[in-house]
């Protein structure tokens, strides 16, 4: 089985990638986790982790058009590839495996 | 829908750093945020948002790599600039002739400066022990200032010296005559054979000379027998060996036999001899006698050179002279009281320094000069520096022309520094054809160099040093870089947009293409005034009135045997009426006078010692009319009047005056010079005895001999005179031939150093002149271009030709009259500086300058009118067809 190196924000904009569908690109996923996840994201860390994923062969790009909106440079739309999605699997099938593995007791906790 | 951009700095400090994959969206990413928070939270908060998302997207993953092209081959690059360069040149054929005419022209005067220079420096280099060898030097001075600094001393010093300082390892005399040679089994005539020089074994120690035949130990042991050069041996004895042979010296009937061929000197040494004589023979009594070298302090006739041991002090070792003169010249001079280094000191000079630097008074050859190097350096520098400028000028004016190309080029994505580096490739690929071109060239201004400086330099030079060629080539490289770094900004500044748009853009600043204008012409005027003062001064000295007349007077050195027989001889000349008068000296005008004693003169009831140095001329009774001699009082020496040529003399103007009398006050008073007491019997208007470079000098005069040199005055046909007189030599010395000079040549000779420097300046001059006005044409061919459409236009609307021609050209003379204010200042000074070489010389004139600013006034309007007379009678219709 092969490791796959995914960092937990890497994780999460890779699932958000694949939330948004055919709609992915920079600003789109950024107010997507923003929303959903209640937490600021600064557009460095959101593009270097677009980078990285995509050098690592989990996400591919296209380009599309630009708008007035832009100054016209175009958008670039993410999506999520095979591999990708295998790595992903892995993630959520591991962490699984770790509840699954959890005794009763362990999580009997009063707040 | 409307966009608002961010803030421009941090907008563009991303797109510096960002890697230009990502850059695009990126960017646009940031654009649409931004406006987004803009009707969020309000411009200065969506600014600040904006300044933070930029500084932190300054991440590794996002920046550019360091590296920008990753080309490994670009080769194809090379190629295609230097095809795009030579096309271009091509293209633009006249600029591309102007351009590296004007600097071929430049760098070959830069090699022959440069060979010429390394000629010069390289003097006296090549013996091993160069830079250990010195030559000592005795000056004579009075009143504290020196007035004579020979570069022969006597001859005691030398093993004195060595004995003296444990740190002289070797010394060696010489000493210069000349031979009448004969040799005794051929019945060749016998010839004058100078730069004959006695010499010491030692010699042979110090200096690297070597022998082609003859064993170095031992040719120059033994008395009476000597050296032949080379050259010398092949006269005298053809192809044969010239080891063990005779030959005669007819001066004194001796007989040498020769021991030995030593190499011919190099061009490059400051002596020549060509015969060496054993210096032992020297102490023969008839010759010079032993007694005479080991105590005649007073005939400085000998060259001595020293050896030092290595790492010695020289300047230690000559503070300890003056001791040591007083030392051993001391006894003969105690009677006085006065120790001779308050007198006269010696000095050491170094061998290497000799050529550039010593300009003393009895130098055994005339010598190089390092100012004429510094001259000729910086002259060379300045003609590089124009052609420098007009190739920057030209290529800026034309860079307009290359715009679109250049525009293009950033268009498909060349990086600016791409193309400045094209465009110094095509400038060098220019100054690399000017090297060539000038390559070809300096054969032929060689050829001219050589023959004024008569030198015999050639391009060989580079080959046998490789390292000067290389120097050469790649001082020729860098010029050419230098010159294309600033075309080469400007044309890679031009923004792609504009240019394509069709507007060809501004000429760029105007203003530095003015400077390097004004410069040029500055230098060029600079150098053309020097060329006017230096002819001026030469023409004033040809023409100054010098107190006596040598035309048509010829000079000859009187041989021994004529001495008593004198006056027959005179008679037997002046039979012919063409020679109108003869008569004898110990000096000639135009030499250099070395003749000083002590002279004391009347003082009241008695004689007082003078305390200033007069110099002596031994003149005959004809002298003064042989030379058409004016007197200021008294008489001249007569041949009727008993005691004249024992207890007379004669004073010059200048030493009456110094004396304190008037000319009529002197006559008659008692003069003593040397031992001689006698009567001042007339005075001699002052004459320039010496060149014009000193001041006359006081002068006493006196007839007794010796004299060495008789002087011939001719006056009808100059070549009936010369036969005869050659005839009546023949009669009474027939074993000599009779060899002389022209006076008046010989005192042209005196400045022949100006004359140079004249005929120099004026060839520099010219060139750059013409480098300037080549500059100036290519320049007012291009500016007349860019306005074909104005001056269309404005023929149209009614201007003349005059109109045009004069728009055209006012700039420009504006710019020369600037370059004459600056110029003038600067060649006066410069001119004053030269000037006071001179005692006698011309003012720094006024005329000289405005004659000059003129020229070059003139000379620019005539190279302008030809493009500018062109433009303004171009049909308007032609330049106005394509509106």
């Amino acid at each position: 089985m092969k490791k796959y190196q995914l960092g937990e924000f890497e994780e999460i904009v890779i699932l958000t990638i694949a939330v948004l569908y055919k709609e992915a690109y920079g600003v789109a996923i950024k107010n997507e986790i923003e929303t959903r996840l209640s937490r600021n994201v600064s557009m460095g860390a959101m593009h270097t982790a677009l980078v990285r994923l995509e050098d690592k062969g989990y996400i591919k790009s296209h380009d599309g058009e630009g708008t007035d909106e832009r100054a016209g440079r175009p958008k670039k739309y993410f999506q999520i590839t095979a591999l990708g999605k295998k790595a992903i699997e892995y993630s959520r099938d591991t962490r699984n495996d770790l509840w699954r593995a959890i005794p009763k007791m362990a999580l009997d906790l009063k707040v | 829908m409307k966009y608002i951009i961010p803030p421009r700095l941090f907008l563009r400090f991303f797109r510096w750093y960002c890697h230009p994959k990502l850059v695009d969206h990126i960017e646009g990413d940031l654009i649409e945020v931004y406006n987004q928070r803009l009707t969020r939270i309000g411009k200065r908060k969506a600014n600040l948002k904006f300044a933070i998302d930029v500084l932190l997207l300054f991440r590794p993953g996002i920046i550019r790599p360091r590296k920008r092209q990753q080309n490994i081959n670009q080769f194809g690059m090379y190629q295609s600039y230097f095809k795009v360069g030579w096309r271009s040149l091509l293209k633009a054929k006249g600029y591309s002739f102007v351009n590296i005419f004007g600097l071929a022209l430049a760098i070959a005067c830069g090699l022959v400066i440069v060979l010429f220079i390394h000629a010069e420096v390289k003097y006296d280099r090549y013996h091993s022990k160069a830079e250990r060898i010195y030559r000592v030097t005795r000056d004579f001075r009075s009143e504290g200032v020196v007035n004579m600094h020979l570069v022969q001393v006597a001859p005691p010093i030398g093993p004195l010296l060595k004995n003296d300082f444990r740190e002289i390892e070797e010394q060696a005399r010489t000493r210069r005559t000349n031979f009448l040679v004969s040799i005794p089994d051929k019945s060749k005539e016998s010839s004058y054979q100078n730069n004959v020089f006695y010499a010491e074994p030692q010699l042979l120690d110090i200096f690297d000379i070597p022998l082609k035949e003859g064993n170095p130990k031992i040719a120059l042991n033994n008395p009476f027998t000597l050296m032949l050069s080379k050259r010398t041996a092949e006269k005298y004895f053809g192809a044969e060996r010239a080891s063990g042979k005779m030959l005669v010296d007819l001066n004194n009937n001796k007989t040498y036999e020769v021991s030995g061929v030593f190499e011919d000197f190099p061009v490059e040494s400051h002596w020549h001899p060509e015969v060496l004589v054993a210096f032992s023979t020297l102490q023969d009594s008839t010759i010079y006698g032993r007694h005479n070298l080991e105590t005649n302090w007073g005939n400085n006739a000998f060259n001595t050179y020293l050896l030092i041991t290595p790492g010695f002090n020289a300047n230690a070792l000559e503070t300890q002279l003056p001791k040591f003169i007083d030392k051993y010249f001391g006894q003969y001079e105690a009677p006085s009281g006065v120790m001779p280094s308050t007198w006269t000191t010696l000095h050491m000079q170094k061998l290497t320094n000799i050529h550039l630097y010593s300009q003393l008074d009895s130098e055994i050859e005339g010598n190089g000069n390092i100012s004429t190097i510094y001259m000729i350096g910086v002259i060379g520098i300045f003609i590089i520096l124009i052609a420098s400028f007009n190739f920057i000028n030209l290529s800026t004016a034309r860079a307009v022309r290359r715009a679109k190309e250049a525009g293009l080029r950033k268009v498909v994505g060349a990086y600016r520094s791409q193309l400045v580096f094209q465009y110094l490739c095509e400038s060098m690929l220019t100054t690399i054809l000017a090297f060539f071109i000038a390559l070809a060239i300096s054969p032929f201004i060689l050829l001219w160099a050589n023959d004024f400086t008569g030198k015999q330099l050639d391009l060989t030079a580079f080959l046998s040093n490789p390292l000067v060629g290389v120097t050469a080539f790649g001082f020729a490289l860098l010029i050419g870089l230098l010159s294309g770094i600033y075309p080469a900004f400007v044309i890679s500044a031009f923004k792609p947009s504009i240019i394509l748009k069709g507007d060809t853009g501004t000429q760029g600043k105007g203003m530095l293409r003015k400077i390097l204008v004004v410069t040029q012409f500055s230098i060029s005027l600079v150098i053309g005034i020097a060329t006017l003062v230096v002819y001026r001064q030469l023409h004033f000295m040809n023409t100054i009135d010098l107190g006596y007349n040598k035309d048509q007077v010829v000079g000859t050195d009187i041989p021994n045997s004529l001495h008593e027989r004198y006056d027959a001889f005179q008679n037997e000349l002046l039979k012919n009426s063409g020679i109108k008068s003869v008569s004898r000296s110990s000096y000639i005008p135009g030499s250099f006078l070395n003749s000083v004693n002590g002279a004391k003169v009347e003082r009241g009831d008695s004689l007082a010692h003078v305390d200033f140095a007069i110099r002596n001329v031994r003149i005959d009774f004809d002298f003064l009319d042989t030379y058409e001699i004016k007197l200021a009082a008294g008489r001249s020496f007569s041949r009727d009047i008993k005691t004249d040529d024992s207890l007379a003399y004669m004073l010059n103007e200048s030493a009456v005056r110094k004396l304190g009398w008037s000319n009529e006050e002197a006559i008659d008073k008692t003069f003593q010079y040397g031992d001689v007491k006698g009567k001042i019997i007339g005075v001699v208007k002052d004459f320039h005895m010496e060149s014009l470079h000193e001041e006359i000098g006081p002068l006493v005069f006196f007839a007794r001999p010796y004299y060495g040199i008789m002087s011939i005055k001719i006056g009808g046909d100059i070549q009936e005179g010369i036969a005869h007189i050659e005839k009546v030599w023949k009669d009474f010395v027939p074993e000599r031939p009779f060899v002389f000079d022209f006076i008046d040549v010989r005192y042209e000779w005196l400045y022949n150093r100006e004359e140079k420097q004249g005929k120099l300046f004026a060839f520099f001059s010219g060139l750059a002149i013409l480098i300037a006005c080549l500059g100036l044409f290519g320049l007012t061919t291009f500016s007349t271009l860019q306005r074909v459409k104005e001056i269309g236009i404005r023929k149209v609307l009614g201007a003349s030709l005059q109109n045009i021609v004069r728009m055209l050209v006012k700039e420009m003379l504006g710019l020369i009259l600037i370059s004459n204010i600056i110029a003038w200042p600067l060649a006066w000074f410069l001119m004053n500086r030269w000037l006071e070489r001179f005692a006698y010389r011309i003012g720094n004139e006024l005329w000289i300058y405005l004659c000059a600013g003129l020229a070059m006034v003139a000379i620019a309007l005539i190279t302008m009118s030809f493009q500018s007379v062109k433009a303004a009678l171009t049909n308007p219709v032609n330049s106005l067809k394509h509106e």
